[in-house]
């Protein structure tokens, strides 16, 4: 971790509403090392997206404002760049793939065109060098007769396809980083494992570090060498996917954990999620925590404290003077929960899975799981 | 365009492309180097024209405005950015047409308009006006009679009745008539079509590229910008183009040339509004922060993938602007005073029709361009409505 590819301090996006000042992200911080996928986990609103689409200045100002925070990709500082000196890192370095593969392609263009114009945005390809390319990246991403299929509109592709597209745009400019924004979100599970391996593939192909938006653990399992667990705007917890899944340190992660179809009793987190507009004082999770005590709810988030080599978490119990067992029970259970789906998941979670190998190898077994959860 | 993809020139030729401006750096597409020669021949013949004073065209236009200049140029801005699109982008064509033969009305009013658009253009190329005949005039259309003799002095057709109360029938050599001077009606009418297609197309030209980039602007930009585009063109519909119309007409002399201008100038408002909104809408399209997010500079997203995706609504915006400018131009003819009276406009045609002494006897002078005029505004009406049917997206199943 030592030199990371993209590194994300204390960042803060605003946004100015006529209900006040929505505080989306309110000083989070996360490294994406080269190679590497990190997923950002969370509820909706919690602030994931709007987090990656600050990194490039992708969130619409007027009304978002990125207020503090420093952005720093691959030793080049781009916090203080407008959107206008982003577009050669845009696409060229840092790539973008979406939720919804139907409204990314613009219907009035063959996907070609669009993959074509992709290329040429970063590249003085010509015309007949750049649709050579387009119809290799169509083949790369698994997309049977690129060629003839290259002068088809987006209306002509189903969901699958069209994210396969959006895929191989997000590709042509050859990205150190791919920030897949819940790619397979708007997909039917099997098509959601398709484009699952299909990123893995790629990932290990091309040494691409991989920044991905999700809300399913499952999807996290199956994917993710680090996780950032987000809540209201704030990081909660930070850690490798291992120490993340086996000791679930922060409640509201063990909560997340606890609330997974799994085949132990499942229970919901009670309480509702805070006004983004008015945030708590202390920890944003204390109202909903089991574990809270008086001191939760006092100052500003917790730090992030140590949890384990590389595992940290932001919580009061993992600071010096108190004691962490208060809350390792609540580890145990979450762990429980997380047991019954590796059961069935069989080795993911337990074998060793830092290598890219590793992960390509064992997605069959997790997809199967994430199908059965469904 | 799936069918004519062997040359790499198309990949980017889809929908409506506009220009070639590429991040600073000038392409220009085939098509973009085509229109400019064709204009540079147009600029040519006016200055050949202005400079030796001889008469190029084989037929005589009505007047030394300037306006026949000004329709060949939107004529050659027609060709290059509305037939020339449709013709490349044959698959989207073919779709579209199918969705727009369905309203079988509006099939029959869009024949009509490319009848109006043949025609109109030969009788502003070749045909020019009617000859006169003094000894034929007040003949009656085909079918029809009127008393010979008294109104009719001579009559090109049969004549039949007893000596005293003759009938002079229409005659195929006339089969709409003839007006006090012996003008064929037809002849006439056909001269009205050349004027209302020049107010369709000339003001149309004036009008889309105002309203485009005035539209586009301020929904693109938002905040400030669309606040003062916007009050600008609240202000400028409030003020009537008519009255502005008749206000120049007192100090520059009455014609038609003004009369397309000042409409071109003043009745944009309506479609940059709908441009906005429809760019506001599309500006939160996903595809547009997906170009953003590859990198595309902002010059390149509204050129690229703004505009195209705007451009049904300029067409139906536009298309359904046209009936209250020829309606209007007729009405400046029909006043008469304020009209160019070198212009055969149907406006003054149904104006000189109202002739008290014979009015309702002579009612084909009336009838005649009254019944021209009323299908031209409803096919423009018609057609209008069946291309936003068709073009706008909202409408697709």
């Amino acid at each position: 971790m030592s030199d990371p590819l993209l590194s994300v301090e204390g960042l803060r996006t605003h946004f100015h509403t006529d209900e006040g000042t929505v505080k989306a992200v309110d000083g989070v911080s996360f490294e994406v090392s080269r190679g590497e996928t990190v997923c950002l986990v969370g509820e909706s609103g919690s602030g994931k997206t709007v987090a990656c689409e600050s990194i490039t200045k992708l969130v619409p100002s007027p009304p978002g404002e990125i207020v503090d925070g420093r952005v720093t990709f691959d030793g080049d500082d781009l916090t203080d760049r407008p959107p206008s000196g982003l577009t050669g890192v845009r696409g060229g370095r840092i790539a973008h793939v979406f939720q919804n593969p139907q409204g990314a392609l613009d219907p009035v263009y063959s996907i070609g065109a669009q993959i074509v114009e992709a290329i040429q945005l970063h590249d003085d390809a010509s015309d007949g060098a750049a649709r050579e390319r387009a119809i290799g990246l169509l083949e790369r991403v698994g997309i049977p007769e690129a060629g003839s299929r290259f002068d088809e509109y987006p209306h002509e592709f189903s969901g699958g396809m069209k994210q396969r597209v959006v895929i191989a745009m997000a590709l042509a400019g050859e990205p150190d980083l791919l920030i897949a924004d819940e790619p397979t979100t708007a997909l039917d599970v099997t098509t959601q494992a398709g484009i699952l391996d299909l990123l893995n593939d790629i990932k290990a192909e091309r040494d691409m570090a991989i920044l991905f938006v999700t809300h399913d653990l499952g999807v996290v399992a199956e994917i993710a060498d680090r996780v950032v667990v987000f809540y209201a705007g704030k990081v909660m917890e930070r850690g490798g996917v291992h120490a993340v899944f086996e000791t679930p340190a922060h409640p509201y992660t063990q909560a997340l954990f606890r609330c997974l179809p799994g085949r132990g009793e499942r229970e919901t987190i009670g309480g509702s999620f805070p006004d983004p507009t008015d945030p708590l004082d202390g920890c944003r999770f204390h109202p909903r925590c089991p574990h809270a005590i008086e001191v939760c709810t006092e100052g500003d988030q917790p730090p992030l404290e140590p949890v384990d080599a590389d595992h940290t978490a932001s919580c009061v119990f993992h600071g010096e003077g108190y004691d962490a067992a208060a809350i390792r029970e609540g580890a145990a259970s979450a762990a429980r929960s997380t047991a019954a789906r590796t059961d069935r998941t069989g080795s993911a979670r337990t074998g060793d899975r830092s290598d890219a190998a590793g992960s390509a190898g064992r997605t069959d077994g997790g997809r199967s799981a994430t199908e059965d959860d469904r | 365009m799936a069918t004519e993809t062997d040359s790499p020139a198309d990949l980017r030729s889809d929908a409506i492309d506009w220009s070639e401006v590429d991040d600073g750096r000038l392409a220009a597409s085939r098509r973009t180097q085509a229109f400019v020669a064709a204009l540079c021949v147009l600029v040519a013949l006016f200055v050949y024209d202005t400079v030796t004073g001889y008469d190029l065209w084989i037929g005589a236009w009505y007047t030394s405005s300037r306006i026949d200049w000004l329709y060949l140029v939107s004529l050659v801005v027609f060709a290059f950015y509305v037939v020339v699109p449709l013709a490349r982008n044959r698959e989207r064509t073919v779709q579209y047409w199918r969705r727009f033969r369905t309203n079988r009305l509006a099939v029959l009013c869009l024949l009509y308009l490319v009848v109006f658009f043949g025609l109109g253009t030969a009788s502003l190329l070749v045909l020019g006006r009617p000859e006169i005949n003094i000894q034929y005039s007040y003949q009656p259309p085909l079918f029809f009679t009127i008393e010979a003799g008294t109104i009719a002095q001579n009559c090109a057709g049969q004549v039949t009745g007893p000596p005293i109360e003759q009938y002079c029938h229409g005659s195929l050599r006339f089969p709409l008539g003839t007006n006090l001077s012996g003008q064929s009606m037809l002849g006439l009418a056909l001269a009205g079509m050349g004027v209302a297609l020049v107010v369709a197309l000339v003001t149309s030209m004036i009008m889309v590229p105002i309203a485009t980039v005035v539209g586009v602007t301020a929904g693109y930009s938002g905040g400030w910008v669309d606040d003062a585009l916007m009050r600008y063109v609240d202000i400028q519909q409030t003020v009537p183009a008519f009255l502005i119309y008749i206000l120049l007409s007192l100090v520059y002399g009455a014609s038609l040339f003004l009369i397309v201008l000042t409409f071109g100038l003043l009745s944009w408002g309506g479609v940059a509004r709908l441009v906005r909104s429809e760019v506001k809408k599309r500006r939160e399209e996903l595809y547009i922060t997906a170009a953003e997010s590859a990198g595309a500079s902002r010059l390149r997203i509204v050129r690229k993938h703004i505009l195209p995706n705007v451009s049904n609504t300029v067409v139906t915006a536009t298309t359904r602007q046209i009936p209250f400018l020829i309606l209007a131009e007729a009405a400046i003819a029909f006043i008469g005073k304020i009209g160019d009276e070198n212009v055969p406009s149907w406006g003054e045609a149904i104006a000189l029709g109202f002739d008290v002494s014979r009015f309702p006897k002579t009612w084909w002078l009336v009838a005649v361009p009254a019944v021209f005029l009323v299908v031209t505004v409803f096919s423009f009406s018609v057609v209008g409505d069946a291309l936003r049917d068709t073009l706008d997206p909202r409408g697709e199943a």
